[in-house]
Formats: structure tokens, sequence, C-alpha cells
């Protein structure tokens, strides 16, 4: 396993412990840590950030609660399986309100029925077309 | 005694000439780092001495691995490494120093020592005795750890450690525990060290405990170590 991408600075005031909890939650969450890879126990983690296990094991502590990443008994510390479908979970109801209030304002507009049916179907099927050719496009852009 | 205990003593009392060291009751579990701070005359040496069985006691009881020390020192040393720039090497080529301290421990790991020895950058066809004083801190740091003792006793190494040196010690004392068996007892003038990779403390003052405990609960999050010394009183 790559060591982790965490710099601690003894300067900045901020526990060690909050600085580890930052770090590794912006490598997750920026995607730079993938769900299910495995991280370093805390026991090995702490030679590589020269702090001490309760320092890492504190900090493994506030990543777990906040869902982060998962201790799996006896296979180690794994960043979390959920994440990614939860903000797939979340961007989904998102989109779904955003799609249901666009048709009800359609329906107080007077647009309602099979006429409003046609015209969603419409501007689905112009989306796929314009995405088909950027698609398209970009393979011949690539040649 | 918790039968996983690596130390414990209770009722502890040392004299040395006027000082007297008192311990009424500290044990240390396995898989920590336990930092031992405190000013000069503080009684750190005094204390790590008894729990070596480098010294007797007079009052009181120390247990390493449930057997008095002073009175078992070839089984408690046999898994016991005590590092002080105070003590004595041969002043033999560091390399053939190396290899005689080696047959004196059966569980010496020689990849390991090669590993510290590449780790400290000590040059093995110097003889012990013109190494500088760092040199020869980072050789007794190497004799001390490569029979991958249970529990590893360091008495001030940091003294004459540069910036690199230390960081090293760090990195050393941290791999000692990555093995859940095994604790470090580290004393050092170096509170920031200190502060950052001991679990626990044992803070002494003119003899006496006077804290003793998980370090972030002792120090908090709004100080350092040496701050929450000086309030103690105990700079």
């Amino acid at each position: 396993m790559d060591r982790l991408r965490i710099q601690l600075s003894q300067a900045s005031g901020v526990p060690f412990y909050r600085q580890i909890v930052d770090q590794l939650a912006g490598l997750i969450r920026s995607g730079q840590l993938l769900p299910n890879t495995r991280l370093p126990s805390f026991r090995e983690l702490a030679p590589q950030l020269l702090v001490s296990l309760i320092t890492v094991r504190r900090a493994y502590a506030d990543l777990e609660a906040a869902g982060l990443i998962a201790c799996r008994h006896g296979q180690g510390t794994f960043v979390a399986g959920e994440i990614e479908a939860a903000s797939r979970k979340q961007a989904l109801a998102e989109a779904r309100a955003l799609v249901e209030s666009a048709l009800a304002r359609a329906r107080q507009l007077g647009l309602r029925g099979e006429a409003l049916r046609a015209h969603v179907e419409r501007l689905i099927e112009r989306e796929d077309d314009a995405g088909a050719r950027t698609e398209k496009g970009r393979a011949h852009g690539r040649d | 005694m918790d039968a996983t205990d690596l130390v414990d003593v209770q009722g502890l009392v040392v004299r040395r000439g006027a000082f007297r060291l008192e311990v009424p009751a500290w044990r240390v579990g396995p898989g920590q780092v336990v930092g031992i701070v405190g000013p000069n005359g503080a009684g750190k040496t005094t204390l790590l001495e008894a729990v070596a069985g480098l010294r007797p006691v007079d009052a009181g009881s120390v247990r390493v691995f449930g057997l008095d020390p002073w009175a078992h020192p070839v089984e408690v040393r046999s898994a016991l490494g005590f590092m002080s720039d105070d003590m004595a090497v041969f002043d033999l080529r560091v390399e053939r120093l190396l290899r005689m301290v080696s047959g004196y421990y059966p569980s010496w790991d020689g990849a390991l020592a090669r590993e510290l020895v590449a780790r400290f950058a000590i040059d093995t066809r110097k003889k012990a005795g013109a190494l500088s004083r760092g040199e020869g801190t980072r050789l007794r740091l190497v004799m001390a750890m490569a029979f991958r003792p249970c529990l590893l006793v360091l008495d001030e190494p940091a003294a004459a450690l540069d910036l690199s040196g230390r960081r090293r010690l760090l990195e050393s004392v941290l791999e000692v525990v990555r093995d859940p068996q095994r604790s470090v007892l580290v004393s050092s003038h170096v509170l920031h060290d200190v502060e950052r990779v001991a679990d626990r403390l044992l803070v002494l003052h003119a003899g006496r405990v006077i804290h003793e405990g998980e370090t972030a609960t002792l120090v908090g999050e709004d100080r350092t170590l040496e701050e929450a010394i000086e309030a103690w009183g105990a700079a």
C-alpha cells in the first residue's frame, strides 16, 4: 500500500488527530481514496506520521463516526463502501425533486396529459441525441 | 496485577543519598508508549533503572513480566532493552561489537539490526570509542532494539541527537508498538517529541508522581505539554 498523503504541521496549532481527520476526509471525499480501499491500521500509520497510537486511533474513531471509514473486525480498516451509493442516492433525490417541480409548474401553465408527456419525451430524445453527438465528436477528436 | 501488565510498581521507594523516589502505584500495559517527564532530579533515571533491574529498591515492589527484575536479571533483561548514554560499550569496531552482542540474545534479529544501522546512519567500520556522542547514542539504540525486546526502556535517548536522529528515534519507537504485545518507556527533555508519540505520561517532580494518565487528557488541546508542565509547577 502506498503511503497516505498526509502532512502534519506542529506549528499550525491544530491538534494532530484533527489534521489527520481533515486530510483523510479530504482524500476520501475528493475520490483520491476510493471506497473499499484498505487503510493502514492505526499501529501502521503511527510510525509513518510520527504520532502516538492514541492520536491515530482517535482520528479513525472520528472518521468512523462520520461514516467515512469502516473497521471490519479481523480484516482491517477500509474507506466506507456506501459513500458512492449515498452520494448517488442524494443526487438522484435532488434530480427527482427538480423534475417534479418542473412538471408541477408546466401543469400550472396549462400543459397536461398526453401533450405534456409528448413534450417531455421529445426533450429527452433531443438530450440523448445531443449526448450521442458529443460522444461521437469526442471519438473523432481523439483520432 | 493484570496478567497482561508488563510493569507493575507498588509502594515503591528508592533512596539515593538524600534523594528519595516514591511511586505509590504505576502499571504499564502492552502495546503503548509511555513518556516519563520531569525536570533534572525528578527521579526519571532512578525509576527506569529500578524497572530495568539495575538498582535495588528500598521498599515496595517492582514487577516486570511478573518478575522482580533485581532478583531475576537474566529472565527480565532477555526481553527488556535498556538504553542510556551512560551505558558503557566495548571499544570494538561497530560491526564486530554488534556481532558479539547478538550472541547474548537468542532473539537477536540480524535483519532488523542492519535496518536500524542503516536508518541511524552508523558507520560500522568505526570503532565504538571513536564515535561522536550522537553516533554513540544511535549505536546504543540499535543494541537495545535489535533483539526485539518486549519492553524497551530509553533513558534520555534524544539528548545527543539532532533533528533527523530524533525523527528516526520516534519512528523506531512507534515501530516497536506496531506489535500490540510490546511497550516502550521513554524519558526525555524534548517535550514536544514525547507529547507527539506517548500514549500515556508519568510526570515526576522531586521524587514524586504528580500526574499519570493519557497524554491527551493530561495535556488538553489548548496547551502544549511544556505549558502543562509549567502549570503543574513541575518545570
